[in-house]
């Protein structure tokens, strides 16, 4: 499984820091005593997953730049209460993950499309160009997927989260969490295989 | 049973969800918008009880750094021009000894290390100082960086030049001293 922010951080004490962990905690500390330079670091170093993360759950490239820059000012205002008890990256991700929850429970539902397993053959999206490659075909499939149905296959399945962690992070019963999963990923099959 | 496991009886994960990559950069840069958004909302000290503990640690490491760094190496630096605060003019470089170009790049990691870890001991705690005292020193501070900036660039043209040497030294010098005083004030609060 692609766990790219394992659930449980290990303790990273100095003898088991790598070059680039001592260079984060570095820019970590400026940026927590109030350098904007050292946050642009962090910044250049982070978007890229955090945008990942933002344009997969929001699948919206849009919303996701909006949600994107949301994360990072929020990670400003939030910083000086990290306490370094995890990976900036981990600590980063999963703040980027309730600002992009919060975002939707503060829409409530009104916008949240509604596709059924019968509307799966809506998924794919009539084309005429080469066939792509199996990644391309999986990421525009996903941006597809209805939110609920979304948000926990880019969670778990891409993300790495556990079930337990998802329910957390969501407010939903872990039953809710597999339930979802199940029809996300039976629904990116029909798909993709179709 | 696990869940992952219950779940992957039901409906097994995708095969290609490992062939997705794991950044994805924006179509633009969004960093300029942030930057903007950040100065709007300037960041309160407040909230910072894991943090702090932390800066207890910084504080006492960058005064040991600090001591350590200018104890040695910066000490033949400010053995040249005297123990004044002020860099003198050019010919203050001029008295320095030349200083080959490896020994310059020791010289401007000293700094450099010596610089960031009297910044966190300062900076740490800015929201205790008085405006007054915090505009005054980052005023200096800019016009010291901007000077180191441009002797740098200059250095970079004429690699060698003593006397762009001795003003560089220089005036690492006055933005180390600010930045103690900056510490020390900080510290007495």
């Amino acid at each position: 499984m692609a766990c790219y922010y394992p659930a449980t951080e290990s303790g990273s004490g100095p003898m088991t820091q790598t070059p680039e962990q001592a260079a984060e905690e570095r820019w970590v500390m400026r940026a927590q005593a109030g350098e904007v330079g050292a946050f642009e670091e962090l910044y250049r170093q982070n978007v890229g997953r955090i945008h990942a993360l933002c344009l997969r759950m929001a699948g919206d490239a849009g919303e996701a730049e909006e949600l994107t820059q949301e994360a990072f000012v929020r990670a400003w205002e939030k910083l000086p209460s990290f306490g370094g008890r995890s990976a900036f990256s981990s600590w980063l991700h999963r703040l980027a993950v309730n600002v992009v929850l919060a975002r939707w429970r503060a829409r409530g539902r009104r916008r949240e499309r509604v596709v059924s397993l019968a509307d799966a053959a809506a998924l794919s999206e009539p084309h005429h160009r080469p066939r792509p490659r199996q990644a391309v075909d999986l990421e525009r499939a996903i941006r597809r997927l209805p939110r609920g149905a979304r948000t926990i296959f880019v969670l778990h399945d891409v993300e790495g989260y556990r079930h337990r962690e998802i329910a957390e992070l969501t407010g939903l019963k872990e039953g809710t969490s597999k339930a979802q999963l199940h029809r996300a990923r039976r629904l990116l099959r029909e798909v993709l295989e179709s | 049973m696990s869940n992952e496991k219950e779940m992957n009886d039901l409906e097994p994960r995708l095969d290609a969800v490992d062939a997705l990559p794991r950044a994805l950069e924006p179509g633009r840069d969004l960093w300029p918008e942030i930057e903007a958004r950040l100065a709007r909302r300037p960041r309160r000290a407040g909230g910072r009880r894991a943090g702090f503990r932390r800066w207890a640690v910084v504080t006492q490491l960058a005064a040991a750094v600090a001591l350590m760094v200018l104890g040695g190496a910066l000490s033949q630096l400010l053995r040249p021009a005297g123990s004044g605060f002020e860099p003198g003019p050019a010919a203050d470089g001029i008295r320095l000894a030349a200083a080959p170009a490896a020994e310059l790049e020791v010289a401007e990691g000293e700094y450099l290390r010596a610089k960031e870890a009297l910044w966190l001991a300062a900076y740490g705690r800015r929201d205790d100082l008085s405006p007054a005292t915090l505009r005054v020193v980052e005023k200096n501070l800019r016009i010291v960086d901007e000077a180191i900036r441009e002797l740098r660039q200059a250095l970079e043209e004429d690699p060698g030049n003593h006397q762009l040497e001795g003003l560089l030294y220089a005036n690492h010098r006055r933005s180390i001293d600010l930045l103690q005083r900056l510490a020390q004030a900080s510290q007495e609060i």
